[in-house]
């Protein structure tokens, strides 16, 4: 069986958001959809992984031994290797186009080969009626120069536009059952807002329709609030503790060292 | 008086252009005076650019006008449009923009408003180089000889945020950037924006590193502990055994050798790239110990300046007496010099470490330093760090014989809580007479210590209005400097309205003060540059703050400066505006108009996204795996150009003959040109050594007009290439857009390049060919053709008499007859005239 620590040594997880219970009694809505995709940095050894047959029976390779019990539901997808291309770092194009199956020429981010990733897409399609739409963790603690956000994110919103990922539990923990401070913000979006307001009545107009999209902005980030005040406060409280502040190195350890 | 134009526009023009025949739908035949093109001038343009390319009257025809009769018209028809707008009064500077600040513009402006010395985040945009020093505009030359070392493309460097990231912008038409029309706020992103304020002025490096933040959100109760005077750091004597700290830790490639006998390795080879950080935000340095020859006499205590203005000192007390000079059989680390022991055989050095001027319990952290491995001489050689907490951690390692050869990195890390607080090196098993160090390299907790510190205590007592008024008078300060122009009443009040909002949920007064900035940082008056002065509709002049910020974005991609904001409240800056565009330009922050202009403007920023096939174009790469490339170098070489006209004052026309260019080894490879004083040797096999040679650059005579200037550069003819081989179309566009400022048309009719092939030969040939011709006329421009000459990556290429590409086009006259004649394309007329 796959312990937990095992599902833990992935690096980089997104998924789709878990699905609000309360918001579901409120007003029924279809059985939530949920995409998880878990990364293994380092990845397998290739010849003890691969099966080399298809079809309903895949072989049971030594490293896949351990789902025979789930065989009839586990899918195994091969052919998605990726050419190494010059130009910046080997590790860079790893973890950050697993997700887009991008050409390994497509360079829309600087030399980097991003692009939006499969699970934003999905989550665009089944996130629509939760808070967050998804959620991205990561569990790798290790830091060099070399670890920039090409390394940590496999999820992207688009070239260059990384979504980053939240590596402390209590965070996330937060943001999935805290109350946020609405407030603090709150009252910046209404300094900003009148700032808008008052820039708005000296321009022209064509300069006008142009900063409509800010006045726009701060009215659906206030509306995005609201909406996380509601739902903060018609959560069930989870039966799981709250993580304590900072992680203890002990509890989860799989930074993958490199060198 | 009627012009010449007239008589020559009717001999020449309205055969096929009048209103029976309107040939190409244009009838000139209306235009019999200069009223009546003053009020349709927008026609002349195209009419422009057709006699100017000699396009019409149509190349058939057989009455031609004389070369003279066509300068006159295109002269007249340039005068024409140079006129002021009858409408308006004025000649139309265009529409007036709102445009939002552009990442790297963002990043510059918080950077400037809190006087920080590094970027704020981490951003593509920002180009590869790891050390911008030679940069020196206000000497007025580059010299010959640059250190120009460039960082792999997306390795890390210090900024105050890591973790922060933005969007970029879309490119526009023409590739910058920087244009209104096409950048986009959605909520998503002002949700960035939002959260990006609110990282920075919670960031405790930002209360660390801005002198300008803490004088803002320290409560007027509290003491504002003064930065130290900056002191100059003079060379170091017996009696004032002084050193400024180094910022960077011996290179790696001078450290063949790590100890790791002996107790737990803590630190590794990354260590070097904390220092980097940690010199960059003033918790480090190395002491790099360089003195021709000086005696540090027993218990006489050395100081190694570090820190914001070199507030702190590493104090060094040597025990015994210490001797720091050049050794010629050591290879140093760094410098030419080392430490060692002054007297003979006495090969055990004990020092004691403090930290002075520092924050409150800030110690050493982490420690490394270097041992020296000498000719003829070889052995073990012994260090033990002390902890405060009274433990120690000893490494061991034996060095071999040869100078440089051994060189052995000790690298100790404080328990937590603890701190280094001696250094015994014991080189008592080291043949010879003399053990010897270099670089000694430390990290303070400096962060830490300012975080555990007490919450210092109020000074006084200051009643909530008076605060409130501090809180005013500062805001007022800091939102003219944020908005580039006095902010009024209504404006301030505003914020001090966010203050008094937290203020009364019981926020402490630096809270709220964040808050208030976070507030600034997200205002449009910040994310935008509104040009909003009096009047609508009408052309005006700028108002001197507007004058102010475009000067300042355009000179330095960066907000305007105190001095020029106080030019422009005394309404002096119109008149010593050409002494402020000479300061600026004379800041090191002009170098944006290279980095950021002109690397939009040539495309140099898109050569990192630039994948030759690896298999075509094996030069390209080199080193394990083909990971070292020819990026850097080609960007660099490109810059270089640019810098030397802008740093030297010379003619633009350099930019396409300038009769020399910047060379590193490696390009000096690829264009086959020997350097005099730079061994064309091959690539150093060792990655580091290699990167080390390359990031020397000189400027080099060039030997014939083959290449020289942006024509035939290695950069653009890479970035105007696919992947496999060279482009007609990509090369003939960027030439018309980026040199010839005549943007190609859009083609009208689709159609697909066939893949691969070799395009110099057979891809201008079948567009020729092809029945869409009439509109695709552009494409294969003669211009573009004859860079064909040069191959994809710049080696030129020599192309068989009946392979050769058909440079013979009509659309713009610059031929193959008249590139041989001449010898090269940077000759040609239209080049001199671009």
């Amino acid at each position: 069986m796959i312990t937990r620590r095992h599902f833990l040594r992935g690096a980089g997880v997104t998924l789709s958001l878990p699905f609000l219970e309360s918001l579901a009694k409120a007003a029924p809505l279809p059985q939530p959809k949920r995409f998880a995709f878990i990364y293994t940095p380092n990845g397998y050894n290739q010849s003890a992984y691969l099966p080399k047959t298809t079809g309903a029976n895949w072989e049971l390779t030594p490293t896949l031994e351990p789902l025979a019990k789930l065989r009839e539901h586990v899918a195994i997808v091969t052919g998605l290797d990726r050419q190494f291309v010059s130009g910046t770092g080997v590790h860079a194009q790893c973890g950050s186009c697993w997700l887009t199956s991008s050409a390994p020429q497509e360079t829309l981010d600087g030399g980097f080969p991003t692009n939006t990733t499969l699970d934003q897409l999905i989550a665009r399609e089944i996130g629509s009626n939760t808070l967050l739409p998804s959620l991205e963790l990561s569990c790798n603690d290790f830091t060099d120069n070399k670890e920039t956000r090409y390394y940590e994110c496999v999820s992207w919103y688009g070239p260059g536009y990384a979504a980053n990922v939240e590596k402390n539990p209590r965070a996330v923990f937060q943001r999935l059952f805290g109350k946020p401070d609405a407030d603090a913000t709150r009252s910046i979006l209404d300094a900003v807002n009148a700032d808008a307001k008052a820039l708005n009545s000296r321009l022209g107009r064509s300069d006008q329709a142009k900063l409509g999209e800010y006045l726009e902005s701060v009215r659906a980030t206030e509306r995005r609030i609201q909406m996380a005040e509601k739902i903060a406060g018609s959560l069930k409280p989870p039966t799981l503790a709250e993580p304590a502040a900072s992680r203890s190195r002990d509890s989860i350890t799989c930074g993958f060292r490199r060198n | 008086m009627e012009p010449l134009a007239f008589p020559l526009l009717d001999a020449n023009c309205l055969d096929c252009h009048d209103a029976a025949d309107k040939k190409g739908g244009l009838d000139l035949s209306g235009f019999t005076n200069e009223n009546a093109v003053m009020k349709d001038r927008a026609i002349w343009r195209s009419v422009y650019e057709k006699i100017e390319s000699h396009q019409m009257p149509p190349p058939k025809r057989k009455s031609q006008p004389t070369a003279d009769e066509r300068r006159k018209v295109l002269a007249w028809i340039m005068d024409i449009a140079a006129r002021p707008d009858p409408a308006l009064g004025a000649c139309d500077p265009g529409k007036p923009m709102l445009r939002m600040l552009t990442r790297l513009e963002y990043n510059n402006t918080v950077r400037d408003l809190f006087g920080l010395e590094m970027d704020v985040f981490v951003f593509p945009d920002r180009l590869p180089l790891a050390n911008r020093a030679y940069y020196q505009p206000a000497k007025g030359g580059l010299g010959d000889e640059l250190q120009v070392p460039v960082r792999e493309y997306g390795l890390k460097y210090p900024v105050l945020l890591p973790e922060l990231g933005l969007p970029g912008e879309n490119r526009a038409e023409h590739g910058f950037r920087n244009r209104g029309e096409a950048m986009n706020l959605s909520p998503m992103l002002l949700e960035q924006y939002l959260a990006a304020a609110q990282d920075i002025v919670n960031s405790p490096k930002l209360l660390q590193l801005s002198d300008v933040f803490r004088a803002l959100v320290t409560d007027p109760a509290l003491p504002l502990k003064a930065r130290p005077v900056e002191v100059a750091v003079g060379e170091a004597t017996e009696e004032m055994p002084v050193w400024q700290a180094a910022k960077e830790f011996a290179p790696n490639l001078n450290l063949p050798f790590q100890a790791k006998l002996g107790d737990v390795v803590t630190l590794d080879y990354q260590f070097r790239f904390s220092m980097q950080t940690a010199a960059a935000e003033g918790s480090g340095g190395v002491w790099d110990a360089n003195a021709r020859s000086l005696v540090v006499k027993a218990g006489k205590p050395i100081r190694v300046k570090f820190g914001p203005n070199n507030g702190k000192a590493l104090v060094i007390t040597p025990r015994d007496p210490l001797w720091v000079a050049g050794f010629s059989t050591a290879g140093e680390t760094s410098g030419e010099s080392l430490f060692t022991n002054h007297e003979k055989l006495q090969k055990v050095i004990t020092l004691a470490l403090d930290i002075e001027g520092g924050a409150t319990g800030e110690g050493i952290n982490e420690l490394a330093v270097c041992a020296l491995s000498r000719d003829h001489e070889s052995g073990g050689v012994e260090i033990t760090a002390t902890f405060s907490g009274g433990g120690s951690a000893k490494l061991a390692h034996d060095l071999i014989e040869g100078g440089g050869r051994g060189n052995t990195f000790f690298a100790f890390r404080a328990p937590k809580g603890e701190h280094i607080v001696g250094l015994r090196l014991d080189g008592s098993k080291f043949s010879g007479n003399y053990a010897l160090f270099d670089d000694l390299a430390f990290l303070t907790d400096s962060a830490a210590a300012i975080a555990a510190a007490p919450a210092p205590t109020e000074v006084r007592k200051i009643p909530e209005a008076e605060k409130r008024d501090t809180a005013r008078q500062r805001l007022s300060g800091f939102l003219a400097r944020a908005f580039r122009r006095p902010a009024d009443a209504e404006t301030v009040d505003r914020y001090v309205g966010v203050f008094d909002h937290a203020r009364k949920r019981g926020a402490a007064f630096d809270a709220v003060m964040k808050a208030a900035i976070a507030a600034a940082l997200t205002s449009p008056d910040f994310l935008y540059i509104a040009e909003t002065g009096a009047g609508r509709g009408d052309v005006r002049p700028l108002d001197d703050f507007e004058l102010a910020t475009r000067l300042a974005y355009f000179l330095w991609a960066a907000p305007p400066d105190n001095a020029l904001l106080s030019a422009a409240a005394h309404g002096g800056l119109r008149d010593g505006i050409e002494a402020q565009t000479l300061r600026m330009l004379h800041d090191p922050r002009s170098r944006e108009l290279g980095e950021s202009f002109a690397a939009q403007w040539l495309r140099l920023d898109q050569i990192l996204t630039a994948k030759p096939d690896p298999k075509l174009f094996k030069g390209f790469y080199s080193g394990p795996q083909g990971k070292v490339t020819l990026h850097g170098s080609m960007l660099v070489e490109a810059l270089l150009l640019f810098d030397t006209v802008l740093v030297e004052n010379r003619s633009i026309l350099d930019f396409i003959d300038p009769g020399y260019t910047w060379l590193n080894p490696r390009l000096s490879r690829l264009y086959g040109i020997t350097a005099p004083g730079q061994a064309a040797t091959a690539a150093n096999s060792d990655v580091l050594i290699d990167a080390k040679l390359n990031a020397k650059w000189l400027r080099v005579p060039l030997p014939d007009k083959r290449r020289g200037g942006y024509l035939t550069m290695a950069a653009p003819l890479t970035v105007t290439s696919l992947p496999t081989r060279t482009s007609p179309v990509k090369r003939g566009a960027w030439l018309l857009e980026t040199i010839f400022n005549r943007p190609p048309q859009e083609p009208k009719v689709a159609f697909v390049l066939k893949e691969g092939g070799d395009a110099a030969a057979d891809g201008a040939g079948a567009l020729r060919t092809a029945p869409q011709r009439a509109c695709l006329l552009f494409l294969p421009h003669p211009a573009g053709s004859a860079g064909f000459r040069a191959g994809a990556l710049r080696r030129y290429r020599r192309v068989a008499r009946k392979r050769r590409p058909a440079t013979r086009g009509r659309p713009r006259r610059v031929g193959r007859q008249t590139l041989r004649r001449t010898g090269g394309i940077q000759s040609h007329p239209r080049c001199k005239s671009a």
